[in-house]
């Protein structure tokens, strides 16, 4: 329970908001609680890649590519797109 | 089958990214960077939005089974390598598509590929019916039927210039298929700049072509 509230508190409002709003309504709702356990899925799935991250960036004994990062940092100077 | 222009679905950015930029996302993540190109990609990747434009991750096994032995041979702990590409089968399949990964049996779909494992990309990004590919590798996709153009100047860190270029595969059954690079498409992103087929050759379509080598 105290995970279900974890996970509920960490889904964006919109998506809070209505699953509430589709937990009132009758079982016409199927399709779009299906579409919301995706999108739950989906957050729990991202919150377990952003952790498996944090922990890397904390990984002392990996050296930063110096290389990789400045090609990873270019900046565009000149582009139709403005 | 005819894209159904009313399915929510239809309006997804299906894409395929190299895995360098997955690599280069951690490594500016173990910099201490934030906002890198490579994070930010990962970013639209991960949370399924690219500026308001849903967006499903395509990948294969190969790729999955490459990122998790790069992150393990550069020193991370193989279990949190494992974890960040379960993850990532996860994102794909709880995304809008609801994509599993491809299983990309060797060679590639267009013989002028001349890396193997790019054909493998290729055929990855064609087996998921993805719209992009990202890639810092544009020249290693560029094939003698494809349509590409220079798109925009970028500095590196040593002052130095390079010369950007995007391109458009078209299958035989007409779908297409972009392949650009990483700093373009966050560029595009941010602005608002809709990545498609049609604004592709409306703003770059007269620019000098790239040369394909």
């Amino acid at each position: 329970m105290e995970n279900a509230v974890r996970v509920f508190t960490l889904l964006p409002k919109d998506l809070r908001d209505r699953l509430v709003e589709i937990t009132a309504e009758d079982k016409t709702a199927g399709p779009r609680l299906e579409e919301m356990s995706r999108r739950v899925l989906f957050e729990l799935a991202r919150l377990r890649y952003e952790q498996a991250s944090a922990i890397m960036a904390t990984s002392e004994n990996v050296p930063v590519d110096e290389e990789m990062l400045a090609d990873d940092e270019m900046v565009i100077v000149s582009s139709p797109v403005v | 089958m005819p894209v159904d222009q009313t399915d929510p679905r239809a309006k997804t950015l299906t894409v395929v990214t190299d895995v360098n930029v997955l690599v280069s996302a951690q490594n500016a993540n173990r910099a201490g960077r934030t906002a890198t190109t490579s994070q930010r990609i990962v970013g639209y990747l991960t949370t399924g939005s690219a500026n308001g434009t849903p967006t499903q991750l395509a990948l294969s096994f190969k790729m999955i089974d490459t990122y998790r032995e790069v992150l393990k041979r550069i020193g991370h702990a193989a279990a949190v390598a494992d974890s960040a590409a379960q993850a990532l089968v996860e994102i794909m399949r709880y995304g809008p598509h609801r994509l599993e990964p491809y299983v990309v049996f060797g060679g590639t779909p267009d013989p002028a590929l001349r890396d193997t494992e790019d054909g493998g990309v290729l055929a990855t990004a064609f087996a998921a019916r993805a719209d992009l590919l990202i890639t810092d590798n544009l020249s290693d996709f560029a094939t003698d039927d494809c349509e590409s153009w220079t798109t925009s100047v970028v500095r590196r860190s040593d002052g130095s210039n390079r010369n950007l270029s995007c391109q458009i595969h078209t299958r035989p059954d007409g779908r297409t298929l972009m392949v650009v690079h990483p700093v373009d498409f966050v560029h595009w992103v941010e602005r608002g700049f809709e990545v498609s087929p049609k604004s592709l050759r409306a703003t770059f379509g007269s620019n000098q072509p790239k040369p394909k080598s």
